[in-house]
């Protein structure tokens, strides 16, 4: 399972299953071949060079159209999630798209309404939503909701494959939209962006069924106290699918908020690969030397889709000055997407592991 | 040159500002006129005033680029109206836009977004004191703000390069407007067939 250098354009074989996690530092995309040309594309994220969702700059690598995408799911709301969302359903017309249940609420359709024509030119995530919500009017596109262990899909003919959603609990969605209620009624929204909920009950965690092996895709899920919610009302579930998963999307950037030992124990099997996104955000940098340490300790292999943060931008000398003047300290926000693909026969065997762009064993 | 009346400003609406001349020096005088949203109305003018009584063609180009298009602007009445000052005109060489993400001790921490060209975008962390005791408390996560760096020439021909930190000042949303976007979202979710929870 070593990481070796590969060409990163060879398409998986009609007979190989993908796990591809793309991730730039802020924001991530996994990818999921089922076999046979069908894929999945789980949330979205930009590439800073192409400006262009990062699930459709690798698909046309492989030289693919965006057909071949079955099922797109937003797994939440946050920014870091959804950039580029709308044009990755817009390019792929055969794709179902699967959102969290919060996603329409009154409350939700309220502030985009109220805040989209007020953001500033590029600073927000609710622009994303508005233009998703009017693709699906435009298009007429039907729109699936995820709920706890519900199939949102299943390639035709195929009864080992299948993707389920195992979160978010009934009350999860609640809280979050007595959060969201509150954000509409903030005197000051006008003057901000729109702030992500805190903690996040409301992810979209997926179960994706593979023959022989299972991939558990835990998006930025939280761990709480409360049975009803997060992890423990997964955990809790008796109509989840069965088995263990071979993969792991670490949740949360690989927070301990999003840290349940129960997961490992009761979801994963034992030499479980484990794979995440960095999270550079302000002060804020995910996952800290002790997550490293405790997934590290919890995988066979753990993988992060990119490391460390560069600064590429150019600047004129003028503005170089002001800047040095200005600042304490200036970096790009968002490092070249790093990328990380498993691939392995549908019939079984080892995973072959390849990193590309910055990502890294950890 | 003769002397003439334009809108100015006041210390509350004094500019998040670092100036520095041409060679290095920090610079003083009058503060310049892009501390608020309706201060922008206040550097039209200036704008206007600076074409009609120096010919500057640049100030089209500048105010097209510092923000007075923005979707919206507040109905407020400029409370500066009929103050004299010098006017400046002011050529802007960068402008991003801001996203506060953490404040913390003496500093901030904010996400950048290029405007001009196609940089990507930046997190610099910035000392609070670039802000003015006003913009300081509009200071929390998620605030937005304007950056812009240029030069600043005034009536007298100097030339200081210029940092200014501008933070948005909207009203609070009123009673209509929220049961507006109540309304739409009523009509949005009718549209999609989303009648449930």
């Amino acid at each position: 399972m070593d990481g070796i250098v590969a060409d990163r354009s060879v398409a998986p074989t009609p007979d190989e299953v993908e796990v591809s996690l793309i991730g730039p530092g802020y924001g991530e995309c996994v990818l999921v071949h089922f076999g046979h040309g069908a894929w999945i594309v789980v949330d979205s994220c930009i590439d800073v060079r192409t400006r262009r969702p990062v699930a459709l700059d690798y698909l046309e690598s492989l030289a693919l159209d965006p057909e071949v995408v079955r099922l797109v799911v937003a797994t939440h709301w946050h920014d870091d999630h959804i950039r580029g969302l709308a044009e990755v359903i817009r390019a792929a017309p055969k794709a179902r798209l699967v959102v969290s249940t919060a996603l329409r609420s009154e409350e939700l359709a309220t502030l985009v309404s109220f805040v989209e024509p007020r953001m500033m030119e590029r600073s927000s995530g609710v622009a994303e939503l508005a233009a998703i919500y009017a693709h699906l009017q435009e298009t007429r596109s039907p729109l699936e909701f995820a709920a706890p262990d519900r199939r949102l899909w299943r390639p035709a003919g195929k009864l080992r494959r299948a993707v389920w959603s195992l979160s978010p609990s009934d009350r999860s969605i609640e809280i979050a939209l007595q959060g969201i209620a509150k954000l509409v009624d903030d005197p000051q929204l006008p003057n901000r962006r729109v702030p992500s909920l805190q903690p996040n009950h409301t992810a979209v965690v997926l179960w994706c069924e593979l023959p022989e092996v299972a991939v558990l895709l835990g998006s930025d899920l939280e761990n709480t106290e409360d049975e009803q919610t997060g992890w423990r009302a997964i955990l809790a579930s008796t109509a989840r699918p069965n088995g263990r998963s071979a993969i792991f999307k670490v949740p949360h950037h690989g927070s301990v908020t999003g840290h349940n030992p129960e997961v490992w124990s009761e979801l994963l099997e034992a030499d479980v690969i484990s794979v995440t996104t960095p999270f550079v955000h302000g002060r804020t940098h995910l996952p800290t030397p002790a997550d490293r340490s405790r997934i590290a300790s919890l995988s066979s292999a753990a993988y992060l889709s990119s490391d460390t943060p560069a600064t590429t931008a150019s600047w004129t000398p003028p503005v170089a000055s002001t800047i040095q003047e200005a600042t304490i300290t200036i970096r790009d926000a968002e490092p070249h997407p790093g990328h990380i693909r498993l691939r392995r026969p549908v019939s079984g065997g080892a995973w072959t592991v390849e990193l590309f762009s910055g990502a890294v064993q950890v | 040159m003769t002397t003439t009346t334009a809108p100015a400003t006041t210390p509350d609406s004094a500019p998040s500002t670092t100036t520095r001349s041409s060679d290095g020096q920090v610079a003083g005088g009058p503060p310049d006129p892009t501390a608020s949203l309706w201060s922008l109305r206040n550097l039209e003018a200036h704008a206007r005033f600076a074409t009609s009584r120096l010919g500057a063609t640049s100030w089209g180009s500048v105010l097209s680029t510092t923000g007075l298009n923005a979707p919206l602007q507040p109905q407020t009445q400029d409370p500066l109206a009929g103050q004299v000052s010098a006017p400046t005109r002011f050529e802007v060489l960068q402008k991003w836009e801001g996203i506060v993400l953490d404040v913390s001790g003496n500093s901030f921490a904010a996400r950048l977004i290029d405007l001009i060209g196609n940089e990507p975008d930046q997190e610099a962390e910035f000392p609070i004191r670039e802000l003015s005791p006003r913009d300081r408390k509009r200071l929390i996560p998620g605030a937005l703000f304007y950056w812009y760096i240029g030069y600043r020439d005034d009536l007298s021909g100097d030339r200081d390069r210029s940092s200014r930190l501008r933070f948005r000042r909207l009203p609070p949303p009123s009673e209509p407007e929220v049961e507006r976007a109540r309304q739409a979202a009523k009509k949005l979710r009718s549209a999609l067939g989303w009648h449930r929870r």
